[in-house]
């Protein structure tokens, strides 16, 4: 089993659990820090924690909500010492460029025109600029429960907060996007 | 709401938020807004950084941890600095201070006592600066020589010397004896913490094998007197017995260093005394048995 092997320090299953992991650890370090460089920074960092704690684990725990456990307080912890983040601007998503598509996109398959990439790079932007107005705390029970698909009750159980200050962050996370984002709403379709 | 939003309450609960949003124009509109922003929040994208990327990624790992793993053996220096930059450390500086403020303002502005029969200023001070050992710990086997940092008088814990040629000679009181098992216990406190601030402050230099080497030593001789002080520990001094068992744990671990102790291996125990706040613990019940105003209710506070 990989967990015993990690715990008796086996390099060959840590580079498995890397392996495995790095892209979902990756997303959610990206989701909550909103570019690509701390993400990779953040990610790194999850999993040079992971390899020092492996002894703390609990093998009845899900390697991954772990993971993603020491990913959001390892982004609570940097947004401590640096407290005003920048969001970055300068990616220009295209379908060629391997980026992952959302759900819908795959869905719908098409090549997008120009216009509409200029306007989804301008619409990428303002969501992420909107994410940044988000607390860090609010920023990862949002980020879990929308892009994770993590429940209330396992982000309640992963942040070591109460199920109701859960709902209470999430809904304060909705509301502030929805103030910064309204003029959106009504294009949602132009945009996939 | 967000659990509605979210797909997360059961079929009951759903009927009936529903119900109530069919009859309520505000709740509606707000969950209409909310539902659009989600849609929104759908449409963003996480670009991938490629296959490259990837690729690599483990190489970058490893090179990085290899990096952390040299950087936690030479970063002693900034630890130091971060340890020393931490609030439980200004804490504990100023409760050093405190305690110091006290015990000058105990031991040099308070009223002379009368000086006991044939005791000078001179044997007081023999008295004062005398090895623990012959303050008469019960079992206690080895002899050895308190240690003090430069300058450092003794504390103003020790019964006059006219006492301690009495409890020589008869049988103590209670009362007495456990004044006498809570100064031999905060002696051995007190040695304990000179080796750990000689092992906290070792500079990594000429003289550091040496340095270790000796809070090595020190340390195995504290771990053989500390086994009689806690025996003889009454129960109910929780608090003492506590640091005692702690300080135990952790002079183990400096005696049993290794002769050529890297630095990784003293940085796990300066570690463990910041996380522990073990120096902090020392100096509240040095407060605390020496009796300063407040400390036991402070003691209380912190620790439990």
């Amino acid at each position: 089993m990989l967990v015993e092997r990690l715990q008796r320090g086996d390099a060959a299953a840590f580079r498995e659990m890397v392996e495995g992991h790095k892209r979902n650890v990756y997303a959610l370090a990206y989701d909550l820090s909103g570019n690509h460089d701390d993400a990779e920074d953040l990610s790194q960092e999850v999993f040079i924690k992971a390899y020092r704690a492996i002894g703390s684990f609990r093998a009845d725990a899900k390697l991954a909500s772990w993971l993603y456990r020491i990913t959001m307080n390892a982004h609570i912890d940097s947004k401590r010492r640096k407290p005003v983040a920048l969001v970055s601007i300068d990616f220009a998503p295209s379908s060629s460029d391997g980026g992952e598509e959302t759900p819908r996109e795959l869905v719908d398959g098409a090549v997008p025109h120009p216009d509409r990439l200029a306007g989804r790079a301008r619409f990428q932007a303002d969501v992420e600029r909107a994410m940044d107005v988000l607390s860090a705390q609010e920023r990862s029970v949002f980020v879990l429960r929308h892009y994770h698909d993590m429940p209330i009750r396992e982000i309640s159980s992963s942040l070591a907060i109460a199920e109701g200050t859960v709902k209470s962050l999430l809904f304060r996370s909705i509301r502030k996007l929805r103030d910064r984002l309204s003029h959106y709403r009504d294009e949602v379709g132009d945009l996939a | 709401m967000v659990e509605s939003l979210y797909g997360e309450l059961d079929g009951e609960r759903q009927l009936a938020f529903d119900a109530h949003v069919s009859e309520c124009a505000a709740c509606a509109k707000l969950v209409a807004e909310l539902r659009a922003t989600i849609n929104v929040m759908n449409v963003r994208r996480r670009p991938d950084p490629g296959a490259e990327y990837w690729d690599t990624y483990w190489e970058r790992l490893e090179r990085r941890l290899a990096h952390a793993d040299s950087g936690a053996r030479d970063a002693s220096r900034p630890e130091r600095r971060q340890l020393f930059g931490s609030w439980g450390f200004r804490v504990a500086a100023a409760v050093l201070i405190l305690a110091a403020g006290v015990w000058i303002g105990r031991s040099v502005l308070a009223p002379n006592p009368s000086p006991p029969a044939g005791g000078s200023a001179a044997s007081q001070f023999a008295d004062a600066s005398r090895a623990p050992a012959d303050v008469g710990v019960p079992g206690r086997t080895d002899t050895t020589p308190a240690v003090r940092a430069p300058g450092e008088t003794a504390p103003a814990i020790d019964p006059p010397p006219g006492e301690q040629a009495k409890a020589a000679t008869t049988a103590p009181a209670p009362a007495e004896m456990t004044a006498s098992t809570n100064v031999a216990a905060l002696r051995y406190i007190e040695r304990s913490q000179v080796v750990l601030l000689a092992l906290l402050n070792a500079d990594p230099g000429e003289n550091y094998a040496a340095e270790v080497g000796s809070g090595r030593a020190r340390a195995g001789a504290l771990l053989v007197e500390g086994r009689e002080v806690r025996k003889s520990l009454s129960r109910d001094d929780r608090r003492l017995r506590e640091l005692v068992d702690q300080l135990e744990l952790i002079l183990r671990e400096i005696a049993h260093l290794e002769a050529d102790a890297d630095l990784e291996s003293v940085e796990v125990i300066r570690g463990r005394l910041a996380r522990e706040g073990v120096l902090l613990r020392i100096n509240l019940e040095q407060m605390r048995e020496s009796g300063v105003p407040g400390s036991r209710a402070s003691t209380t506070d912190v620790i439990d």
